[in-house]
């Protein structure tokens, strides 16, 4: 019990210092790598979060950023061929304006001279048709009595007028 | 009144188990080979335990292990501080050989603990340990002045530390887990019928691991005030 003998205490002092170095390469050096392991595994990580989330709204902005561009780009190509359909509209309706001018112009003028072309038609027709009545009636009565009572009036409208 | 005398002797003495036959006769001691046990259990257990570590998907035994580990780990790291990083493995060491040799008492061995020759060794590792953290963290010159601070006068006072503290160490172990026997053995010899469970509670489970705490308890802080 009280009793110190050195022997015993040589031996329990080498059975700790085995333990220890058994324990720890064997329970607390295995654990603790693990637990070091694991806590920069998780510091590492968190940092490539970190970065990854940094890196997400960078993209997104930029996103953002393209997204407003296009969509002014897109009101701007709406506005452009919004003006161009208008200078077109403009352009094809003065021309259909001009062109339906210009039809009537020439309708007028075709009907202008289609009316000279049908009077001196109707002119001739007439020439002709009262050369043939001048032509019937002289032919129906010549003769001497025609010809006195044609010299008759005649003598009778000069005469009147020579009183 | 006999039969107590018998018992008591019987749990207090320390047998020799076997004697080897070198330089007329070195005496194994029971302390000895009980620790053999228990470095034997200890041994086999960590081996079980440590087996298949991973650092994802850990399975139950590994998150006790780590547990246990970190929180004996965390509790001699907020003692030591980073300088004393160093000695944490012999003191998790010492701490669960201790709180094993306190308690093997229920397994029907004699505690280790009750031989004064062990907690002797313990209380001499520990000073060594102490006194060998000091140097290597200031020098052998700056170690010795150490013993002059605050002042010069206390230089004798020092260095008789140098020899009370493991003795109160060793004194402390030994005397705590000699009278827990001695309690224990009277408990029982009075009534031995179930009065002696709530006792046998509180002298060997509670007390064996209060005991193996204060010790590397104690030690931690001399190692902590030597880095210092």
């Amino acid at each position: 019990m009280l009793k110190i003998d050195f022997w015993n205490i040589a031996f329990t002092i080498i059975n700790i210092l085995v333990l220890y170095f058994f324990m720890k390469h064997f329970l607390i050096g295995p654990v603790k790598k693990i637990l070091d392991d694991r806590k920069n595994m998780i510091e590492h990580d968190l940092d490539a979060a970190s970065a990854a989330k940094e890196e997400a709204n960078q993209l997104k902005e930029t996103y953002a950023a393209s997204i407003g561009a296009a969509g002014e780009e897109a009101s701007r190509i709406v506005e452009d061929a919004r003006t161009k359909a208008r200078a077109e509209y403009d352009r094809i309706l003065s021309q259909a304006n001009a062109d339906a001018a210009k039809k009537l112009e020439h309708a007028d003028q075709t009907i202008s001279l289609e009316k000279e072309k049908a009077l001196h038609d109707l002119k001739a027709s007439v020439a002709e048709l009262a050369m043939a009545a001048a032509e019937k009636v002289l032919g129906e009565q010549s003769g001497p009595d025609r010809d006195r009572q044609l010299y008759q009036s005649f003598l009778a409208e000069s005469g009147d007028s020579h009183e | 009144m006999d039969g107590l005398v018998d018992s008591l002797m019987e749990e207090l003495n320390c047998n020799v188990v076997f004697t080897i036959p070198l330089f007329g006769g070195i005496d194994v001691l029971e302390s000895v080979v009980v620790t053999w046990i228990i470095m034997a259990i200890i041994m086999a257990a960590s081996l079980l335990l440590v087996r298949g570590l991973k650092i994802r998907q850990i399975n139950n035994r590994q998150a006790a292990l780590e547990s246990g580990i970190a929180f004996i780990y965390g509790f001699f790291e907020d003692l030591l501080g980073e300088d004393g990083k160093d000695y944490i493995p012999y003191l998790i060491t010492v701490v669960i050989y201790i709180g094993i040799a306190n308690m093997i008492g229920l397994l029907g061995f004699k505690s280790p603990t009750k031989d004064l020759n062990v907690t002797a060794s313990l209380a001499v590792m520990s000073i060594i340990l102490v006194e060998a953290a000091g140097i290597r963290k200031k020098g052998v010159k700056n170690w010795v002045k150490s013993f002059a601070e605050p002042i010069p006068i206390v230089a004798p006072i020092n260095i008789l530390e140098l020899f009370i503290r493991p003795l109160s160490l060793c004194m402390r172990l030994f005397g705590n887990v000699l009278g827990a026997v001695v309690v224990m053995a009277l408990i029982k010899y009075l009534i031995p019928l179930v009065i002696p469970l709530p006792f046998s509670f509180y002298f060997d489970i509670f007390d064996g691991i209060i005991q193996a705490y204060v010790f590397v308890f104690l030690t931690s802080l001399y190692i902590k005030e030597a880095v210092e």
